[in-house]
């Protein structure tokens, strides 16, 4: 079967998908970290009271952090997958679990770590008004840290975010910036300093989301997609190179 | 004054009204009569059980047990729903909520504002400005009479819920090929209501997947005999003895006290345990084998609009170790989603803790055996797996471990989920 023709029908049936099925009532997607964001970096937006999202995320190995396999340097030689739960459990307030582990590797290995769990909080303390923009801070993979346990903050990270939407005519723009910092006896590692990122939605909702980001370590770029209002879908290229990608479902309680 | 000639027409004359007066009387006391057993018929084939229902002053007393609905707020809404065309003549009327045949939560309502809440011309917000809740039950109670008889009584009934038990750890487990573990049980539960009072719960493990630990065989996993007690004004308690989770055996006893109107509650909790292995075998036995005693204090604080319960105990728990445990709970629907951190003389451990709400939510009717599935399915995780931090038995008392669901403003949020006109 020729390639171009099936590409048509393939595009048709997304246009299709996205635009006609989809309802005009939206939820945001997640980023890499499984929290609502950009494609990595998180965003200034927290979804509404009781909206629970579970997801897989597909992280590439020159991605995984270093110390993943106890190893000091040089990347992991394992994909990841990494399954969570996320829940608005009030308003503002955002709670996750995750749990993250190595694909394709060998069961008889027993000297070095294979999975990895992380709780992280988010709190909007500012919420976005005409003026002012939305304001979250979050702490991400603390559980370890609370344990005294350090080698087990692989994707640490404390931080504050803002963001702000315009409309220009029917297409919204995101401005997002934000700052990451350590914290007394915790250091944060999956975004340190300055981060931001802009995002796209050419037909003014989060039916299709186009987004340019800067972690603070590389920059990365992406498409998000929600379909039938409850599921995500995420294609993206990690420091403009290495495919990554995420979907999951999300629904109010 | 000149007396009247008492005359025999006279006399006639006063026998007849006499007569007829005892006729209207018993006329009338029987169409009442007809009425509540109208109402309890009612109730009761419509799946309601422990049904009684007396009239006083013009206010209607209905009470009942809901055993049809998983949510108490709708079985409330089908009740109104069910008697609301046989109010004729009365001024308000009163719902007592009961649950394994203990009295739980008062509704009263005047007749009016409910009619015209069904008429579209108040708000839901409205009518319920209107209403009165309590979960002091005692007064209500004592106001239905001693001779009142319960329809389908659920003394003589065998309700059989069949729900998941299950446990796991999330990690690296060294010689082991898997980096989760778990263990599936199916659980079947006999609840029953007994003579003066008594509660019995009853529970089975049945074993359908298990690469966690040695309990692969079928074993009872609670047998527990309880009593509820009435105490003055807004407090509630309970003793319990019997097997409980956890391979103990022992008595234990709960009471809480609720302040300004059930914003804020105080708890006391102690028990005396011994090790048992009916309920399984444990992993290091020597750690088990003592007898314990735990003695906890808690406070709770409610805010109300969001379902929220925040708690901190304070004591000695079960391995002996004394400490700190923080809960934070929220209701939603009929499920109900926490988490905990605690710090002990034992360590550290944090997680969370969800009663997610499993379907059906309408059961069939209830007869003298039924199976049906479980209201909740029950899963939490700690942090720390296989820690001692802070741990408790589970001594099934569903009387207490309710309490939230019958909080008035809970089941007031809900009812209007429900009860639409």
């Amino acid at each position: 079967m020729d390639a171009a023709p099936l590409f048509v029908r393939l595009s048709q049936i997304w246009f299709i998908v996205t635009f006609v099925l989809c309802g005009p009532k939206l939820l945001a997607a997640q980023s890499m970290t499984g929290t609502s964001g950009l494609f990595h970096v998180p965003n200034g937006y927290v979804e509404d009271d009781r909206t629970l999202t579970a997801g897989l995320i597909y992280i590439p190995n020159t991605i995984m952090p270093n110390d993943f396999l106890r190893r000091p340097i040089g990347p992991s030689p394992y994909n990841a997958l990494a399954g969570y739960a996320n829940y608005v459990f009030i308003p503002r307030l955002e709670l996750q679990f995750r749990f993250t582990g190595n694909l394709g590797m060998e069961k008889s290995r027993r000297d070095n770590t294979f999975m990895d769990r992380a709780i992280s909080a988010r709190i909007q303390v500012l919420r976005e008004s005409a003026r002012l923009p939305a304001v979250v801070f979050g702490v991400q993979d603390f559980g370890s840290e609370w344990f005294n346990e350090e080698s087990g903050s692989y994707f640490a990270a404390h931080y504050a975010v803002a963001s702000k939407r315009f409309y220009v005519r029917s297409v919204r723009l995101g401005l997002n910036a934000g700052f990451a910092f350590g914290l007394p006896g915790s250091k944060t590692k999956a975004f340190d300093g300055i981060f931001g990122g802009v995002d796209i939605s050419p037909l003014g909702d989060d039916r299709l989301q186009i987004m340019a980001e800067y972690d603070s370590f590389r920059t990365n770029a992406a498409v998000k997609t929600v379909l039938f209002d409850h599921i995500f879908v995420m294609a993206g290229l990690w420091d403009m190179k290495t495919p990554a990608g995420s979907f999951g479902v999300k629904f109010r309680l | 004054m000149i007396p009247l000639p008492y005359t025999r027409l006279h006399r006639a004359f006063t026998v007849m009204v006499l007569v007829w007066a005892s006729i209207l009387c018993l006329t009338v006391d029987a169409f009442a009569q007809t009425e509540r057993s109208f109402i309890t018929s009612t109730l009761t084939s419509h799946g309601f059980v422990n049904v009684s229902v007396s009239e006083n002053e013009g206010v209607l007393l209905i009470g009942y047990e809901n055993r049809r609905y998983r949510s108490e707020a709708r079985g409330l809404a089908e009740a109104i729903r069910l008697v609301m065309p046989f109010m004729t003549k009365q001024d308000s009327l009163i719902f007592l909520v009961r649950h394994l045949g203990k009295p739980m939560i008062v509704m009263q309502t005047s007749i009016k504002p409910l009619r015209a809440y069904f008429d579209g011309e108040l708000s839901s917000q409205e009518w319920l400005a209107l209403t009165s809740w309590t979960m002091d039950t005692n007064s209500t109670s004592a106001r239905f009479s001693d001779d009142e008889v319960l329809a389908k009584p659920t003394l003589r009934s065998l309700d059989i819920p069949i729900g998941l038990g299950v446990r796991y750890v999330l990690g690296n487990f060294g010689t082991l090929d898997d980096n989760y573990r778990m263990a599936i049980d199916l659980e079947p539960e006999v609840r029953l209501d007994l003579p003066f009072g008594f509660n019995a719960v009853a529970r089975l493990a049945i074993p359908l997947h298990n690469n966690l630990d040695d309990n692969t065989h079928i074993r009872p996993s609670l047998i527990t005999l309880m009593k509820p007690i009435y105490l003055r004004g807004p407090t509630v308690a309970s003793v319990q003895a019997g097997v409980f989770t956890m391979n103990r055996v022992g008595a234990h006893a709960q009471m809480k006290r609720y302040f300004m109107d059930g914003v804020v509650s105080v708890g006391l909790e102690a028990g005396y345990t011994q090790y048992t292995n009916m309920n399984g075998r444990v992993q290091v036995p020597s750690m088990e084998e003592s007898s314990y005693t735990v003695a906890v204090l808690s406070a709770n604080w409610r805010y109300k609009p969001y379902d929220l319960d925040v708690g901190i105990s304070y004591g000695q728990f079960l391995y002996q170790d004394n400490g700190i445990r923080i809960d934070v709970n929220r209701s939603v629907g009929d499920s109900r989603i926490g988490f905990f951190a605690m710090e002990t003389d034992l360590g550290r451990n944090m997680g969370f803790q969800f009663a997610l709400a499993i379907p059906p939510r309408r059961y069939a009717k209830p007869m003298p055996f039924r199976v049906r599935p479980s209201e909740h399915f029950n899963i939490g995780y700690r942090f720390a797996a296989g820690d001692r931090v802070g741990r408790m038995y589970d001594t099934g008392n569903y009387y207490f471990n309710l309490l939230h669901m019958y909080d008035p403003d809970h089941v007031k949020r809900e009812l209007v989920r429900y009860l639409n006109p």
